[in-house]
């Protein structure tokens, strides 16, 4: 009998530069403080990396505490908007000047994220920006993946599992109309089939 | 059988299990152990701790924690539902409620917290279960601003409005 070795379920974390990141923190000057809602988990590379400016970090890992709420016995007439509401509690007067959707606007249909962007700009002001990844490959991994910030130009991507899920490939129409109230102030298309996009709330 | 001497044989200041006074031993005296209160993992409080030593919480606390000259370190099997003010916090176990230190607050890595965090420095390991918020301007913690829950966030002031780039083109 022979031995095999557990399965690894995470794939070997890479790092990769990102134009769509150096994008975002170009106007971030050091003599400011900010307001940062950052949807992925807690990671200490990023706190690390805030906490050389002056700001506020929200942290809420979006994506996971939906799918609690979703796998919670809530009843069916509760619609994502209560979700929603009930996962990303902020006041009226709250206002973020950027907010890191990462990846998972791949990881939601389109009437999900509608309700989500619908929340979410109700925090935003003129400039707010939103960066966010959105892949343009048949399959994803079956998680978001982790995005730690090396410096202003580079992320290592920890994807956490190597089972795979299909890409719901939000096609540009679809982003331009979900995005309605923000224009597009770069967007970049990298190697490896994902688009950087930097959003400007108008 | 063993006579047990009496009382009055024995020295006040010397029991059986000292060991014998070392004359050579330098004559100054060891820095004293530094005060820390223990809470037990089989102890529950409600209410509102204080006090002039750093404390370690294995049990469980609902209230409030003002320790603000000392360390607090939440255990692994420490469970929280208060607001925690100390010199420094450390949390391994599980806390819901707000921290403020003057110096630094750790999220180890076995830690779960809900609340909002406020310190000059902040440090968070990866694997800790964090959702809330990290204040890291520059003002001095505890005394920079009252604690807040998202609920109340506050709205920055105007200046601090990130630049609005040119509008790029849409998708």
């Amino acid at each position: 009998m022979t031995l095999s070795a557990p399965r690894e379920t995470r794939v070997s974390p890479a790092v990769h530069k990102s134009l769509g990141l150096n994008a975002l923190l170009n106007p971030v000057r050091g003599d400011r403080s900010y307001s940062i809602l950052d949807l992925g988990p807690a990671l200490e590379a990023n706190v690390r990396f805030w906490s050389q400016f002056s700001c506020w970090l929200h942290i809420h890992d979006f994506y996971r505490s939906y799918r609690e709420w979703k796998a919670a016995d809530v009843p069916e007439e509760e619609s994502e908007e209560a979700a929603f509401s009930a996962l990303l509690p902020f006041s009226d007067e709250t206002v973020f000047d950027i907010i890191l959707a990462w990846d998972i606007f791949n990881y939601f249909d389109l009437r999900e994220l509608e309700a989500l962007v619908q929340r979410l700009s109700r925090w935003c002001r003129p400039g707010t920006r939103l960066f966010a990844l959105i892949s343009s490959l048949p399959n994803i991994s079956a998680s978001p993946t982790m995005f730690r910030i090396l410096n202003p130009e580079q992320m290592i991507y920890e994807i956490p599992t190597q089972d795979t899920r299909p890409c719901p490939r939000h096609q540009p129409r679809d982003i331009a109309r979900l995005m309605a109230r923000f224009t597009v102030s770069s967007s970049f298309l990298l190697r490896h089939g994902i688009q950087e996009y930097v959003f400007a709330f108008k | 059988m063993i006579w047990k001497k009496s009382d009055a044989d024995n020295p006040p200041t010397q029991t059986p299990m000292q060991p014998p006074p070392q004359p050579s031993a330098p004559r100054s005296q060891p820095p004293p152990a530094k005060e820390r209160a223990l809470i037990g993992p089989s102890i529950e409080i409600k209410g509102t701790l204080s006090g002039g030593e750093d404390l370690f919480v294995e049990g469980r606390v609902e209230g409030k924690i003002e320790l603000a000259q000392h360390s607090v370190t939440i255990g692994p099997s420490g469970r929280i539902k208060a607001d925690i003010q100390g010199r420094s916090i450390v949390v391994m176990g599980e806390v819901e409620g707000n921290l403020a230190a003057l110096e630094q607050i750790i999220l180890r890595q076995s830690s779960k917290v809900r609340g909002n965090l406020v310190a000059p420095r902040v440090s968070l390991e990866d694997g800790s279960d964090f959702k809330g918020s990290i204040d890291m301007t520059s003002k001095p913690a505890v005394e920079a601003k009252p604690l807040h829950t998202d609920n109340t966030a506050v709205k920055p002031p105007s200046q601090q409005v990130l630049r609005q780039d040119k509008t790029g083109d849409k998708v």
